[in-house]
């Protein structure tokens, strides 16, 4: 076996090859000058903002790239990738070996690497034209509309196809005229079985010419491939990994802060023009294939809103390829941006790590300071900027919620461990106060040392900054971080996951740095230790509302779950978007302050998935998820009798003698 | 054409009750400032000036008004509780000066809810007047003005010959939020500060404020646990059935 080999251009003529790598060298500058074109429209972006981290740029590619982590998924689209994907790696990697083997300094191309390699190609090829075959089953019968049909889809495909089967037919006629003993061509499973078949019998005369005839067309095809990648949704397969590995390493929840000198020095906040993105923003435009996966995750899309993710992404690279321009208005229309819940579903699910959110976020800054926001979400920034929280109550009035419970502040209990901030909704909603009342009776109760800043504390700027008023919110952190200091808070415990998120992930821009838990790992902590009682029975059906800003945006999913008594509960349902994948109440993003018809509301659908698990009880762990989804209840048919609480109010009702106790302070 | 947009500074309306209430511009002041802003914006003014009478402290409500997009204004410095009539006798003397085709204010201010001094101006002016408007339109190369008035009995059209006063109410717009960035750009912007005295304006004053009273304290009400005990409740305590 060891001398086992096949040739290599055995049946071409040298003017031949001569004129197959002008060939191939004339397709690769066609695609490196469309390419350079491209590279010039990303460069006309701002600089900086990019991932400059070579391990950061393996690691991602790692997972991102080699193993597809983001395009996983129980679906046909998935697998068909992984087969066009893994087939399209294998074969490429496959042909430039020959090339290094067959011109380099060392032929390794025999032997069992040799029959090894033959073997790979050709299941790797079968892998490939299968994934193409798939791939136009689902755009000639499914034809997802979030997918988006062109012809350039269907040239693709016919050409991808196309060279997998010339592939296995030079490779079937070549073996035919070369006469290759059958021990050796076994390992040619494709060739083999097609000499056997389809060629049998055919003379080595007709065969070379045959043959010649395939390697030509292979040829050509591989050439137009190359020459036309750029035009067609094949360019993901260099700007994606370009995309996955210069993204700007950034929580998901953090926004990026923009600077004061920066807007005084350009005069321009926000981004109203193609160039005032970053650079590697441009590029993420380009790395965008239109999948669809962003679109079909959005809720502002399933409920009707004219907001799609991908839209705006082609849209502004549409704008882009047309030279530049103006954005707002004919291509992005303010209410698309307004629409957007900033649950960050689409980031989450993006193949190739497209940031959606901070386009929006860098577009709304720019309506924002146009003066191009107004009524309901303007009047709550005007009052976080008056009084300090979007209700425009009084901060005298932080403690109304208090009453009767004696909570202790950081003037009664200077020495507290724990920080409770109780955050806006908490301290003036009417319904959200009660899960102050709960989550405070719940630490006292396990004997936590903690205390509240009352009326020192003020909003956390999450609103502002996430409607698009980033100055409004520096203030609100600057303030809040300096008061943290002052009060020397080390831990702090929060029932409200946006504040939670705006505490963690974006106050150390300001040099706020803490240790921020949400109010179910706390308590789920608590519990664990036995310091509060858990006495979960079966009872009635119960589900849980994931909030985006807990699950999706920090990973947090078993603390809820736990607070609840979901793992011993028989009764638990889960709805099928749970977890990390969970589907927004339509609060986030500002969207809590704006007016909306009923018809678009995005909490109406998550009402109808909740009661269609059959549970009697909605559990939340966020106070704009608890008003949100009981209004969804409200609005939808077969809600009414499905109560909406947080989890620290079910924690609550199952402590005995406190919860008597509580009657009697309300 | 030139639109004078006289404004007011009010403790601000949608500040909860109790609240240490920032000043701000009347809520019907500011839309019309917004009105006048989207009129320029399609092309049918070409200079907007804001008017405000009050102390240095109003300064941030006019930066507010410039921020929003009026091109200059004017503060009478007069830090005097000055009654209906005596600002429509000082925004008489600087509609004289200015000469502008419109001045439109809000229908009335939140503080004193008042309501005269537009219906006043006009009368001092002698100019046509349209109250509670929620829709204007220019006519016959803006000689005229087509408005739609809010009344009790429903929206009533009329058209005025300009110059004119044009009061607005609630629904003529949403007016703009002003963020941090645009309240610093309009620093550049000029305010000019007169008083009574340099404009030739005697302020006599034909009322007087005798007394303010906060309304009483609304009292927490009682929960009921039947309708029975309603019905009792009503009959004996209230003695209403």
């Amino acid at each position: 076996m060891n001398n086992a080999t096949r040739e290599v251009f055995g049946n071409i003529a040298p003017w031949m090859q001569w004129v197959f790598f002008i060939m191939i060298a004339a397709s690769f500058g066609v695609l490196g000058w469309q390419l350079f074109a491209h590279l010039r429209s990303w460069r006309r972006g701002q600089g900086g903002g990019y991932e400059r981290s070579p391990r950061v740029w393996i690691q991602r590619l790692t997972v991102y790239g080699l193993a597809q982590k983001r395009v996983h998924k129980k679906s046909l689209g998935a697998l068909l990738h992984l087969l066009l994907f893994s087939g399209f790696l294998v074969l490429t990697i496959g042909t430039t070996l020959l090339g290094i083997a067959h011109d380099g300094p060392y032929n390794f191309h025999h032997g069992w690497y040799y029959l090894f390699y033959e073997l790979t190609m050709d299941v790797f090829g079968v892998a490939f034209c299968i994934g193409c075959l798939m791939a136009m089953y689902r755009r000639a019968f499914r034809r997802k509309p979030s997918l988006g049909h062109n012809w350039s889809d269907w040239y693709l495909l016919g050409l991808l196809l196309a060279l997998g089967v010339t592939g296995f037919v030079v490779e079937a006629l070549r073996m035919q005229y070369t006469q290759v003993q059958p021990e050796l061509a076994h390992w040619s499973v494709v060739g083999w079985l097609m000499d056997v078949t389809i060629f049998r019998g055919l003379n080595i005369g007709t065969a070379r010419t045959f043959h010649l005839w395939s390697w030509w067309l292979h040829t050509i095809l591989v050439a137009l491939l190359f020459a036309t990648l750029p035009v067609n949704r094949f360019l993901h397969i260099i700007t994606g990994p370009l995309n996955i590995a210069l993204r700007p390493e950034r929580p998901m929840g953090a926004l990026v802060p923009l600077s004061m000198e920066t807007v005084e020095q350009t005069g321009l906040i926000g981004v109203s023009e193609i160039n005032q993105f970053t650079q590697q923003q441009l590029l993420s435009l380009d790395a965008c294939m239109e999948c669809g996966r962003c679109e079909d995750a959005c809720p502002a899309t399933a409920a009707g809103k004219p907001l799609s993710p991908k839209a705006v992404v082609t849209d502004v690279r549409a704008l882009m390829a047309r030279g530049g321009g103006h954005l707002h208005g004919e291509t992005i229309k303010a209410e698309t941006l307004w629409s957007c819940t900033m649950c960050q579903a689409c980031v989450q699910e993006c193949p190739v790590l497209i940031g959606h959110v901070d386009l929006i976020s860098d577009m709304r800054r720019h309506l924002v300071g146009e003066g191009q926001l107004s009524g309901p979400p303007a009047r709550a920034l005007q009052q976080i900027g008056n009084q300090s929280n979007p209700y425009g109550r009084p901060n005298s009035e932080r403690l109304a919620w208090a009453e009767g419970l004696e909570v202790p502040t950081v003037e009664t209990n200077p020495d507290f461990e724990y920080l409770f901030w109780v955050g806006c909704a908490a301290s003036f909603d009417p319904r959200a106060q009660k899960v102050a009342r709960a989550t405070a009776q719940l630490l006292k109760e396990a004997g936590v040392n903690f205390a509240v800043l009352g009326k020192e504390e003020t909003c956390s700027g999450d609103p502002a900054r996430r409607i698009g008023d980033e100055f409004l919110f520096q203030e609100r952190a600057q303030t809040n971080v300096e008061t943290l200091s002052r009060r020397k808070v080390k831990k702090i415990v929060t029932p409200c996951p946006h504040c939670h998120n705006t505490l963690k992930n974006e106050y150390p821009q300001f040099g706020g740095e803490y240790e921020v838990q949400h109010h179910s790992t706390l308590l789920a902590e608590l519990l664990g230790e036995g310091r509060l009682k858990d006495g979960t029975t079966g009872g009635e059906p119960i589900t849980l509302h994931d909030p985006c800003y807990l699950a999706r945006v920090n990973n947090e999913v078993e603390a809820t779950r736990a607070v609840i008594g979901a793992p011993n509960n028989d009764n638990y349902r889960e709805m099928p978007r749970h977890g990390k994948k969970t589907f927004c109440c339509g609060a986030g993003g500002g969207r809590m302050w704006f007016e909306e018809p009923p018809a678009q509301r995005v909490s109406n659908l998550r009402a109808e998935e909740a009661i269609a698990t059959g549970a009697e009880t909605l559990a939340t762990g966020c106070p704009f998820c608890l008003n949100m989804m009981t209004d969804g209840m409200a609005n939808t048919a077969g809600g009414e009798a499905v109560k909406v609480l947080d989890i620290a109010e079910l924690l609550l009702s199952r402590q005995g003698q406190l919860v008597e106790r509580s009657r009697e302070t309300v | 054409m030139k639109i004078l947009v006289p404004f007011k500074s009010v403790p601000d309306p949608y500040a909860g009750a109790g609240a240490a209430a920032k000043s701000v511009i009347n809520p019907f002041d500011e839309i019309a400032i917004e009105e006048a802003l989207r009129i320029r914006e399609r092309g049918e003014a070409t200079e907007i000036v804001g008017v405000t009478i009050g102390a240095p402290a109003v300064d941030e409500q006019i930066r507010s008004a410039l921020a929003m997009g009026v091109d200059r204004a004017i503060r009478i410095d007069d830090s005097r509780a000055l009654d209906p009539y005596a600002i429509s006798r000082i925004l008489r003397t600087l509609v004289e000066r200015e000469a502008p085709q419109v001045v439109l204010m809000g229908k009335q201010a939140v503080d004193d809810d008042s309501n005269q001094v537009g219906q006043m101006l006009a009368g001092l002016l002698g100019w046509p007047q349209a109250t509670f408007v929620s829709k204007i339109e220019f006519l016959d190369n803006k000689t005229r003005a087509q408005c739609s008035r809010e009344t009790d009995g429903g929206i009533e059209v009329i058209a005025i010959s300009l110059p004119a006063i044009i009061t607005t109410d609630l629904r003529l717009n949403e007016p703009r939020y002003v963020s941090l960035p645009g309240l610093m750009k309009a620093r550049k912007k000029p305010i000019e500060v007169i008083n009574c005295e340099q404009l030739g304006v005697n302020v006599h004053p034909l009322t007087t404020t005798l007394s303010v009273a906060s309304p009483p304290r609304r009292t927490a009400g009682t929960r009921l646990e039947s309708v029975e005990e309603l019905v009792t409740r009503l009959k004996q305590e209230a003695k209403v059935l």
